[in-house]
């Protein structure tokens, strides 16, 4: 309840939306300042999307009533509308006021999540370096932020606009603090600043969590996860939930990680304790794609094995009888996970529902 | 699409298509044969990864999007296809092919669905349009191939 005796700024009251589909129509509050997508998600309207920040397309909505804003017009995800029948991106749109959408398609907007997301402030704690152009960002969080692995949340900071979606390293539930591995970006502003200017106690915006690429123990499936870089990140969640979750007892994992070079590799310290905890049913693969990993790390770490070649590449022979009856977890930029999907479709014969990624780089 | 579209804008509508240019007029008359107009709404899914590909399909009319592997189509050619463009043509390849990519109507669309295996009796029937075509086909993949390649030089 609000004490009136408070002088309080002006604040721009919330919008209602209107969302409609095929099948079925859903009504949510906008505050001025979020994206309708994340409003309607925050709701539990199960808006389709993708990224969350601009890029898939995924979140495409015509717009039947009501004023907006574009938060950004360059969107690339912008390419997949057209604007003179009032399409727009609901991931980059916010509401002035009233407003109803079309959402594409037979789309069933009530929601099943699990986590509903939500907003949340967070304070940088630590940016650690992993190798010359990736680091690790550690965050604390207010709320602490609840999860499945798999999940990522998207970050924001003050006096740039944009959402950049991250996944998170950390043991699934509930955590007060979080990690991310982030790549840098040549032409990134978020990377730019993290790389150069951000330092502990600055301030960060988060939305989460997101996603649908999640590991359920209860499942009580073999897994194959492939990742590239930065892609390990959500990887190390699912190991983590495996290992907690005493799943790896029963059900073999084959992990396949991508990286350039010998240089580009990290977590093989963590990654080797996970193998060295599971020695019978836990396989880690270390691929390089453009160097031959060197001797040291194969007798440093006798737990992990290293090959060069391409990650998908070497799942694929790995893996050759092996596949059938798997869950298959992808991660990492977006033509590694495309051409893991056409392997794990082809070649790994399974079935689409067993395929679970979340493009967002 | 109405079922009343004529052989004639089916012929027309085959002969505008990059892939079936400089085929003859008699395979062009056997493939709108072939060919059932098809419709399919805005936000739909015309085909999802991992479906059996049955058929190929010309586009007469609306925008679709590829999500995922572009079909084998050159990547240059961009994740929005149009009117005159064909998509779906892992409906002639290997044994029981599956789609390699999810396809969604970005507006509404109007179709010619040609199922593989009677294109491809039409191209045996008819070699020297059926070369043509094949050899398009295996450029495709091959500029597919490289430009894959290309892109994952540059990425882990």
């Amino acid at each position: 309840m609000q004490d009136s005796s408070v002088s309080r700024p002006v604040q721009k009251p919330s919008a209602m939306i209107e969302a409609r589909s095929k099948v079925s129509t859903c009504t949510f509050q906008a505050e001025p300042h979020e994206p309708i997508l994340y409003a309607a998600l925050r709701a539990g309207v199960a808006v389709p999307y993708e990224c969350a920040t601009g890029t898939c397309g995924t979140c495409k909505a015509r717009r039947t009533a009501g004023v907006i804003v574009r938060d950004w017009p360059q969107a690339p995800g912008n390419s997949y509308l057209r604007s003179e029948r009032d399409e727009v991106l609901l991931c980059q749109t916010r509401a002035l006021g009233e407003c109803s959408f079309e959402i594409p398609g037979s789309v069933n907007l009530n929601s099943s999540l699990r986590i509903r997301p939500q907003f949340g402030r967070g304070v940088v704690t630590r940016i650690a370096p992993l190798t010359a152009d990736t680091v690790e960002l550690a965050l604390s969080l207010d709320p602490a932020l609840e999860f499945d692995a798999g999940q990522f949340v998207v970050l924001r900071v003050p006096h740039m606009p944009g959402f950049r979606g991250y996944s998170m390293i950390n043991h699934p539930g509930s955590t007060p603090e979080a990690k991310f591995i982030i790549k840098r970006k040549p032409e990134g502003a978020f990377t730019q600043w993290l790389f150069a200017r951000a330092k502990p106690g600055d301030p960060v915006e988060w939305f989460g969590p997101l996603g649908k690429a999640v590991f359920a123990p209860q499942e009580q499936r073999t897994i194959v996860c492939i990742a590239g870089g930065s892609g390990i990140a959500s990887m190390i969640s699912i190991l983590e939930a495996g290992r907690s979750s005493r799943h790896f007892d029963h059900f073999e994992a084959d992990l396949f990680f991508g990286v350039r070079t010998n240089l580009d590799m990290f977590y093989l310290d963590e990654l080797h304790a996970f193998a060295e905890a599971f020695p019978d049913t836990l396989q880690i693969k270390i691929a390089t794609s453009h160097d031959v990993p060197g001797a040291d790390v194969q007798e440093r770490y006798p737990r992990l094995s290293f090959e060069p070649g391409f990650p998908h590449e070497i799942a694929a022979r790995d893996l050759a009888a092996k596949f059938a009856g798997r869950v298959a977890y992808v991660a990492g930029p977006a033509i590694l996970v495309d051409v893991s999907i056409r392997m794990l479709i082809s070649q790994g014969r399974l079935p689409v529902r067993d395929i679970r990624y979340d493009k967002f780089s | 699409m109405s079922a009343a579209v004529k052989e004639i804008d089916k012929v027309e509508m085959l002969r505008a298509t990059d892939i079936l240019q400089g085929t003859s007029d008699a395979t062009l008359h056997k493939l709108a044969a072939l060919a059932k107009p098809q419709s399919i709404e805005e936000g739909e899914t015309l085909y999802a990864v991992g479906d059996p590909a049955r058929s190929a399909y010309v586009v007469a009319e609306g925008r679709l999007r590829f999500i995922l592997g572009g079909d084998g189509r050159p990547a240059a050619q961009g994740t929005v296809i149009g009117a005159g463009d064909i998509l779906g043509w892992a409906a002639l390849l290997g044994d029981q092919p599956r789609r390699i990519a999810t396809v969604i109507a970005l507006e509404d669309c109007r179709l010619l669905d040609i199922e593989g295996e009677a294109l491809l009796r039409t191209l045996e029937e008819e070699p020297r349009s059926g070369y043509l075509v094949m050899c398009r086909i295996a450029k495709m993949i091959t500029q597919s191939f490289l430009e894959q390649s290309a892109m994952l030089e540059g990425v882990t």
